[in-house]
Order: structure tokens, then C-alpha cells, then sequence
């Protein structure tokens, strides 16, 4: 096309650029003047971010501004539920990350056990059970004073008491009874539950420390207490239950068979004395 | 704590008690409870058997009779007017009189009031 001629006889043009972000120089084409300069608006851009834990800056690309930066919402956090482990480890943790608002929680209700006291007793109790919490102190109880009446009578702490059953007929000389006072015995006696017939003369007695206030007749000699026995030789009958009185009976092979150590007592008469089978005995041992 | 004595194979006794030598095995109150059944239905011993309780059945079984055994099987005989000591075969027979009749007699009444008037005499 012919251009209009401009001053100084060139040809005049006119041009366009588009704006950047840095300057631009518009110059004429050789031999050319610039009559006009279009400027086209600096390209624009949107951009959209989304939250993350890291600081973010958004910048347009080359040559470009932004028009806008569009901040996706930030995803909704959720607490999982609280956990307790068998040994009492609590956990509470998100489940679900994201945005919780102040405030937000989780419970869990604890099955509980209120304060409460103990009382011993023959038989076993549970004070609180597995898997509770307690909101108030759980107490045992003293031992009532009539369970101690033994030692507080007798005057002994030292006690150890049980019972057995044997499975076959046993001479005393070949049964011993343990006991864990862990010292010989001041005071052992030997109790047996209903012979029902089994036994002519079946096995009951006591042995004392003469330490104890029991006078017994004639001046007790002998190593093991052999002759420090009171024996109470008894047999069914119909008329029930014979015994010779609480007496002093000197130690022979055919009357009173004892033996006494710090962990065991042989107890009983001795030739004829046998352990029934089938038959309870008790004793009780203090020191 | 409940226990059970096993020697030689056989459970000779089970109980209670509050601590247990170390020979002696702990168990429950149920093995506890059992045993003790079985051993109130325990056989009767007889002149060839004895009944022991088998620690690996848990049931009774025979053993043959030791001679001690033996003698003592006649004393429970005579003893009890099941038979007479001269019915008492000879290999066993002084073994079971001297069981049956113990050679020290037992004191008499009249001894036994002696030692009693003695005794409250030192005003126990």
C-alpha cells in the first residue's frame, strides 16, 4: 500500500504492540516514521491455589499479570474416634486432614469405678475390674480383728495353716506335713474330719512348746520335742467320739509319734496311726 | 493355693495352704476339686491290691501288695472282726500280733486320773 508521506518526506506507519511487564521501545521501521502506536493491554492470567502447610506465592507467568488468584477452600479435617489400648494407652488423632474449627472434639466415656472399700474375706473378691477407671480411691479394709483372734489369743504372728487329703491309707511316720512358718513350730495342731468308720485310730493331735503356759506332767526330755506331745487317740463308737483327756503323753513307738522340724511336722499315733484315704485333714501351725 | 504331691507317679495327697513347698505342684481349684471325687470313690484295697491314684490317668489302678502292705491288711482285718489272728496266715502272722496287740498298753483310767489330779494341782 502507498503511505501517507510525513515530515521529511518519509513514509508514515503506525504500529502495535502489546505491553509486557518490562519496557518496550517502538522504533520505525527503516526509512519509516511512526504516525501511530497501538498498546494492547498487558496479557492477564487467573490462577488458582490451594491451601497447603508450606507458604505459597503465586506469580503470572512471563509476560503475564494476574487478574485474580482464586484460593480453593481448604478441605474439612475429622477427628477419628478415641481409642484405648488394653494396657491404657489413650489415642485421639485426625482421621481425616483438613481444617477443623476451634472446638472441635472427640469423647470417649470410660467405664468407671467409684470409690469403694474392701472388706477380706475366705473368698476371693474383684476390687475393681480389668478395663475401668477409677474416680475415687479403692481401699481395702484391715482384716476384721476376729480373723486375727488366733494371734491375738495366742499371742503367735507367725502362721500357716491348710488342709489335704490323702489318696491312699499313709502311716504318719511316712506323711509329713509341711508347713512355712520356716522355724519348728511352737504350737502345731492336727485336726481330722469325720473318719466315717475308716480308721480304728486315725490321726488328731497337738504339739505345744512348753514355752506356751501349759503345764504338762513330768519333766518333757528329748530332742524334736519327741516328748512334748499332747495326743487325743479317738475311734467311732456308738457312743461317739473316745479320747483320752488333754494329757501328757510320753513319746513310745506304740503311743505318740511326733517330729518336728522348721518346714515340717510328723504328727500322730504312731503303730496303729495311719492317714485315712479319702479323709480332710486340717491343721494350723504358729510360731 | 491348691496342690497336688505326685511322687513316683502317684498323687499321694492334694490340699490347701497358703504357700507350697517347691516339690509340690500347684493346680487349680477345679483339678483340685475333681481329684478329690476321684478319690472318694476310690476302690476298696484288697489281700492282692492296693489302689493308688495315677498322677498321668488320674485314675485309680492295682498294685500288687508289699509284704508291709500285707501285714497291714491283716491288722485292718482283725481289727475289725473280719477274721481271727490265728486265720492270719504264719509268714505274717507275729508282724500283724504285734500291731493288733501293741506291746505298751494304754494307760489306764485310774493312771489318767493320777496325771489330771496332778496337773490341775499347779492351778493351770
Amino acid at each position: 500500500m502507498f503511505s501517507k508521506l510525513g515530515g521529511g518526506g518519509k513514509p508514515e506507519e503506525e504500529k502495535t504492540v502489546t505491553a509486557g511487564t518490562s519496557t518496550k521501545v517502538v522504533t520505525p521501521s527503516d526509512g519509516k516514521t511512526i504516525k501511530k502506536v497501538t498498546v494492547n493491554p498487558t496479557p492477564s492470567q487467573s490462577k488458582t491455589v490451594s491451601p497447603s502447610t508450606s507458604q505459597q506465592t503465586v506469580s503470572p507467568d512471563a509476560g503475564k499479570l494476574l487478574s485474580q488468584v482464586i484460593v480453593n477452600a481448604m478441605a474439612s479435617g475429622a477427628l477419628s474416634d478415641i481409642t484405648v489400648s488394653s494396657a491404657g494407652l489413650i489415642t485421639a488423632q485426625v482421621g481425616t486432614s483438613g481444617y477443623l474449627a476451634s472446638g472441635t472434639k472427640k469423647t470417649k466415656q470410660l467405664t468407671t469405678q467409684a470409690a469403694k472399700t474392701v472388706t477380706p474375706s475366705e473368698s476371693e473378691q474383684t476390687a475393681v475390674a480389668s478395663g475401668r477407671y477409677t474416680t475415687g480411691a479403692i481401699k481395702i479394709a484391715a482384716i476384721p480383728s476376729t480373723y486375727v483372734k488366733i494371734a491375738n489369743i495366742l499371742g503367735y504372728t507367725n502362721i500357716d495353716y491348710g488342709e489335704f487329703t490323702l489318696s491312699s491309707r499313709v502311716k504318719v511316720e511316712s506323711n509329713p506335713i509341711s508347713h512355712n512358718l520356716g522355724v519348728i513350730p511352737k504350737l502345731f495342731i492336727l485336726f481330722s474330719e469325720s473318719p466315717n468308720g475308716k480308721e480304728k485310730y486315725d490321726v488328731a493331735g497337738a504339739i505345744l512348746n512348753t514355752g506356751w503356759n501349759l503345764k504338762t506332767a513330768g519333766t518333757p526330755t528329748g530332742e524334736n520335742y519327741e516328748k512334748i506331745g499332747i495326743a487325743m487317740r479317738y475311734e467311732n463308737s456308738d457312743s461317739g467320739i473316745w479320747g483320752m483327756p488333754l494329757t501328757w503323753v510320753q513319746s513310745s513307738t506304740s503311743t505318740m509319734y511326733t517330729q518336728v522340724s522348721d518346714s515340717s511336722v510328723k504328727l500322730g499315733m504312731s503303730g496303729n496311726g495311719y492317714f485315712s484315704a479319702g479323709v480332710k485333714y486340717r491343721y494350723i501351725a504358729c510360731a | 493355693m491348691f496342690y497336688k504331691y505326685v511322687l513316683d507317679g502317684i498323687i499321694v495327697k492334694v490340699g490347701t495352704s497358703i504357700s507350697i513347698p517347691t516339690e509340690f505342684i500347684e493346680i487349680t481349684l477345679e483339678e483340685k476339686s475333681h481329684l478329690e471325687s476321684v478319690i472318694d470313690a476310690k476302690p476298696a484295697d484288697t489281700l492282692e491290691s492296693v489302689y493308688r491314684l495315677s498322677a498321668k490317668t488320674e485314675q485309680y489302678e492295682p498294685y500288687q501288695r508289699t509284704y508291709e502292705e500285707t501285714v497291714v491288711w491283716y491288722v485292718e482285718q482283725v481289727n475289725s472282726g473280719e477274721m481271727t489272728l490265728d486265720e492270719v496266715p504264719d509268714d505274717y502272722r507275729s508282724e500283724v500280733e504285734a500291731q493288733v496287740n501293741p506291746t505298751e498298753p494304754d494307760p489306764e483310767q485310774a493312771v489318767v486320773d493320777s496325771i489330771m489330779q496332778e496337773v490341775s494341782s499347779y492351778g493351770y
